[in-house]
């Protein structure tokens, strides 16, 4: 019941380098890199490591598969998913340090604690306990285990093996990776990663009748949007009552704007906000307040974008149809790089911007 | 040799066994559901005879499930197609627009009506509009041996239970693409007959 193997214990690689005075250090982060470093070269861990990825690779190679298949779906809303796993572990990569020192939270946690309840004074000249001195000074800390989720993982697996349908495999996978972490390193470790193994249930395939019923709400409010804005143009502009496509005339040219062959722009705006939030989970506040500004304010910006992309397209197709239909292929393209460029911008007007001390670059 | 620690081994053990148990459930789930054949169609409806077909076009939709499709021709008539898909994932159910002319497929519900057969509800039948063309569809579920009904939704439950059991349930398609020319009232009298006939063959279980 400790933390990952050999945490505070002696290096066992093979060119060790100059050992390290630890009451030199100054942040508990250096502390980590010497962590990561050591446990980077443990050659035990690293075959653990590769044993159990492989398997689960090996596991989860075919749905992925079906989920490829699924996301990639003309019209899917879930397009976006593609990215979340490669995005996840960009993520990984630059929180690797406070990943590998979960303990951290909990130790503050604990210092904090400690110093309210203090009964006696504190002699002259001396200091308040930091997290590096509790590190280097006291043994691990005990981070609690529990095979609560991968249980729960390996009761959702059964089926979804089974049935074989690609909503289940998703669940499957999202709860048997946080499973895995959770009983083999604790909850610290989930606690520290609760980003990635959120987007883990993300990019779980939606069933395609919820998604049906989904689009059947969106898709007339964005249409209509469109609708209007053209109608005021002085474009006659109007939608069947099926609810597609919007038909735009204009000097007796027709030009139908279909919501899944040009995209209603969801999969991009939900691409945006990963990035987004991903980028958020990284940055140093002090208060949540400006990033959910953030957060709120590029929702907004994303979805009146998109709208504007539609009108757009209609605004094109009103001059020219031919260009209109070659424009709905490359706007779809430039949509998520504008939208997190402006995402971007709201992050810096509101100065989120500094990095945590553990981001490593 | 390297060792790896207990918790990690516990972990490639469990992985495993997930694998075993993956490659295992999908091996018998296929012997299952290979074991109960497709129905075969009838070979004529009326004058129309029937042929090897093309199953609808936007199939990706529903997750390419197992399915038999055909065509029946009579003359120079435009060919009505049918295609029996079995359920076999959640996308199973959805609805016809989404896959039988593309997935920007649309039905006004002022183009949808309900036909008969055996004087209960049986199927769907409906205008559905694509982008590169339209279709008259004839839609419906049924179980071999069981009575049709007119979408796959209505029976939630007993599609659930049939994709749990990997019993067979098939989603029936009969369509013939709209010309300008199309008559409607007799197209709909056609699909009523292909749809009559089929049923009453895949109730036979023949």
């Amino acid at each position: 019941m400790t933390n990952t193997p050999a945490s505070n214990t002696a290096s066992r690689r093979k060119k060790p380098r100059a050992e390290v005075d630890l009451n030199q250090l100054v942040s508990e982060w250096q502390f980590a890199k010497i962590r990561y470093d050591r446990l980077s070269n443990n050659p035990e861990l690293r075959l653990e490591w590769i044993i159990v990825l492989g398997l689960l690779v090996l596991v989860f190679a075919p749905a992925y598969q079906i989920w490829y298949r699924r996301w990639m779906l003309n019209g899917s809303m879930q397009a976006y998913a593609v990215f979340v796993l490669p995005i996840s572990l960009i993520w990984c990569w630059f929180a690797r340090y406070k990943l590998i020192l979960p303990e951290v939270p909990p130790i503050r946690k604990y210092l904090r604690y400690e110093r309210r309840t203090r009964v006696k004074e504190k002699k002259l000249g001396e200091r308040d306990k930091t997290v590096l001195q509790f590190l280097i000074t006291e043994k691990p800390v005990l981070d609690p285990r529990s095979s609560m989720l991968l249980i729960l993982a390996i009761l959702v697996d059964i089926p979804a093996f089974w049935f074989r349908d690609a909503t289940l495999l998703g669940l499957g996978f999202a709860l048997t990776v946080p499973g895995i972490i959770a009983y083999r390193h604790g909850w610290y470790v989930i606690q520290a990663a609760i980003y990635p193994l959120l987007m883990l249930f993300v990019m779980i395939p939606m069933p395609g009748v919820v998604q049906d019923a989904l689009q059947d709400k969106i898709q007339p409010s964005v249409l209509s949007f469109a609708q209007h804005a053209m109608t005021n143009q002085g474009v006659q502009a109007e939608i069947p009552l099926e609810g597609e496509p919007l038909k735009i005339t204009s000097k007796g040219v027709e030009y139908r704007l279909f919501a899944e062959k040009a995209g209603l722009g969801v999969s991009e705006i939900v691409l945006c906000m990963v990035l987004l939030v991903g980028y958020l989970s990284l940055v140093r506040m002090k208060h949540p307040a400006p990033k959910m500004i953030v957060v709120a304010g590029s929702l907004v910006w994303l979805v009146v974008l998109t709208g504007l992309r539609l009108v757009f397209l209609c605004s094109v197709a009103a001059s020219d149809r031919d260009l209109a239909i070659f424009m709905e292929g490359i706007s779809r393209f430039f949509l998520p790089i504008i939208g997190s460029v402006g995402c971007f911008l709201i992050a810096r007007g509101l100065k989120c911007v500094k990095l945590h001390r553990w981001v490593a670059r | 040799m390297r060792q790896i620690t207990p918790l990690g081994r516990q972990i490639a053990l469990l992985l495993a066994v997930l694998l075993i148990l993956e490659g295992g459930l999908y091996a018998s789930g296929k012997l299952v559901s290979r074991s109960t054949p497709f129905i075969a169609p009838p070979t004529q409806i009326g004058d129309w005879k029937v042929s090897p077909g093309d199953p609808p076009p936007a199939d990706n939709q529903r997750d390419y499930p197992r399915q038999i499709s055909f065509e029946y021709h009579n003359g120079n008539q435009d060919p009505v197609h049918v295609d029996f898909a079995q359920i076999q994932t959640i996308n199973g159910l959805r609805a016809p627009q989404k896959y039988i002319a593309d997935s920007d497929g649309r039905i006004s519900p002022l183009n949808m009506v309900t036909l008969k057969h055996d004087d209960k509800p049986a199927f769907s039948l409906s205008l559905v509009q694509g982008v590169e063309g339209d279709v008259i569809v004839v839609h419906w579920c049924q179980a071999p041996g069981g009575d049709p009904y007119p979408m796959a939704r209505d029976k939630t439950g007993l599609a659930l239970k049939a994709l749990a059991t990997r019993k067979p349930i098939y989603t029936c398609d009969a369509w013939i693409p709209l010309h300008p020319t199309t008559v409607g009232a007799r197209a709909r009298g056609l699909l009523q007959q292909f749809a009559d006939a089929l049923a009453d063959a895949i109730k036979k279980g023949s």
